[in-house]
């Protein structure tokens, strides 16, 4: 995976604070803090994107990723070898006890971060987070899914650098997506049908950089090289323990102190 | 709101005139009633020559300007014929 992977925009997110890169021609040190939404329908391969771009983290920085809330089967037997070491699952209202630029991947946001639960403790976390994410740890990074950016709190992309990234979404869909954010959806839509077609997985478009960008797609995401690896990695929240699918779906409130031991178990 | 909205579409618009083709041919269709009556009475009259399409040609592009000067610049760009654009795709190691 080459150093300039991926447009400006979201490599200059994704490389560490002062890190240089090339854009036009010149060389730019890096901002690294803000927020790369990835916009999609399901099975769109959002969560395959951001697996890639956090390859790209742990080929080309030093940064630590951290896979927010994920299964800790999925760490122990879905990661690639070359993972290893680098990655852990902290919740993100743990964000706080991170002293390192950690990239972040928040996978299938509605769930976690609902607008319709703008005053649940998690979206509150968030809306404080997202002011002072280039503060903590010396700059942090936070990828995150979603279906549709109107199903997520509005404080995600409301304080910060974002660099939104748009998939195939459903033309039924669009309809409902936030009246800010719907021009881009459609115009992602329609540059990706120039050049693709059926779910439009071998691009995505990067609104920032107003341009298509290939999305490369690694063997270890390869359903037909290691199925098992594979789905661990594209639906990890199937993996989850079925309190915890509960308490993500809301079903059931969550305990302060099971949530204790969860995170004492995964790190 | 508005406005930005209608920005954002003129954009949309601006970056979809390859799917015309380079833009829409410029007709009468898109002109208004007083230059296409304008039109017919020369032809009625029977006038011919080089000054005569000049001057209906002339009548076209004011009918044509009055019916777009309300519309988004997208709308207004698009009736512009040029070259069919190719989509803008990031090349890594460029």
């Amino acid at each position: 995976m080459k150093k300039n992977q991926f447009p400006p925009s979201i490599t200059n997110l994704l490389l560490q604070e002062g890190q240089r890169f090339e854009k036009d021609g010149v060389f730019i040190e890096a901002l690294g803090t803000g927020i790369i939404p990835i916009v999609g329908t399901a099975r769109a391969g959002k969560t395959s994107l951001a697996y890639t771009l956090l390859d790209y983290v742990i080929r080309h920085t030093k940064r630590p990723v951290i896979l927010d809330s994920f299964p800790e089967r999925v760490i122990l037997e879905g990661i690639p070898e070359h993972w290893k070491g680098r990655v852990s699952n902290t919740a993100f209202d743990k964000i706080a006890a991170v002293d390192a630029p950690a990239v972040w991947l928040v996978d299938d946001t509605g769930a976690s971060f609902n607008s319709r639960d703008a005053m649940s403790s998690n979206s509150k976390t968030l809306s404080r987070v997202a002011g002072v994410l280039s503060h903590f740890g010396g700059g942090m990074t936070v990828i995150f899914t979603t279906q549709l950016l109107s199903g997520v709190d509005v404080s995600f992309f409301r304080y910060t650098n974002i660099s939104p990234i748009i998939r195939y979404v459903d033309s039924d869909l669009i309809a409902h997506e936030r009246k800010e954010w719907k021009p881009s959806v459609i115009e992602g839509q329609y540059q990706l049908k120039r050049v693709d077609s059926g779910y439009l997985r071998n691009f995505f478009y990067s609104v920032n950089d107003e341009q298509l960008c290939p999305a490369p797609f690694p063997e270890w995401l390869d359903k037909k090289i290691n199925p098992m690896k594979a789905d661990l990695l594209s639906r990890p929240m199937r993996y989850h323990t079925t309190e915890m699918k509960e308490q993500i779906i809301g079903k059931k409130k969550q305990k302060r102190k099971k949530r204790v031991d969860v995170i004492e178990k995964t790190e | 709101m508005k406005r930005q909205n209608e920005r954002e579409y003129d954009r949309i618009a601006g970056s979809r005139m390859s799917k015309m083709k380079g833009g829409i041919p410029l007709h009468v269709a898109l002109s208004n009633s007083k230059s296409i009556t304008l039109r017919n009475k020369i032809k009625r009259m029977g006038l011919k020559g080089a000054h005569i399409d000049d001057l209906i040609s002339l009548i076209d592009e004011i009918g044509i300007q009055s019916t777009l000067q309300n519309q988004p610049l997208g709308v207004r760009f698009a009736t512009i014929k040029r070259e069919k654009s190719k989509p803008k795709i990031w090349k890594p190691g460029s």
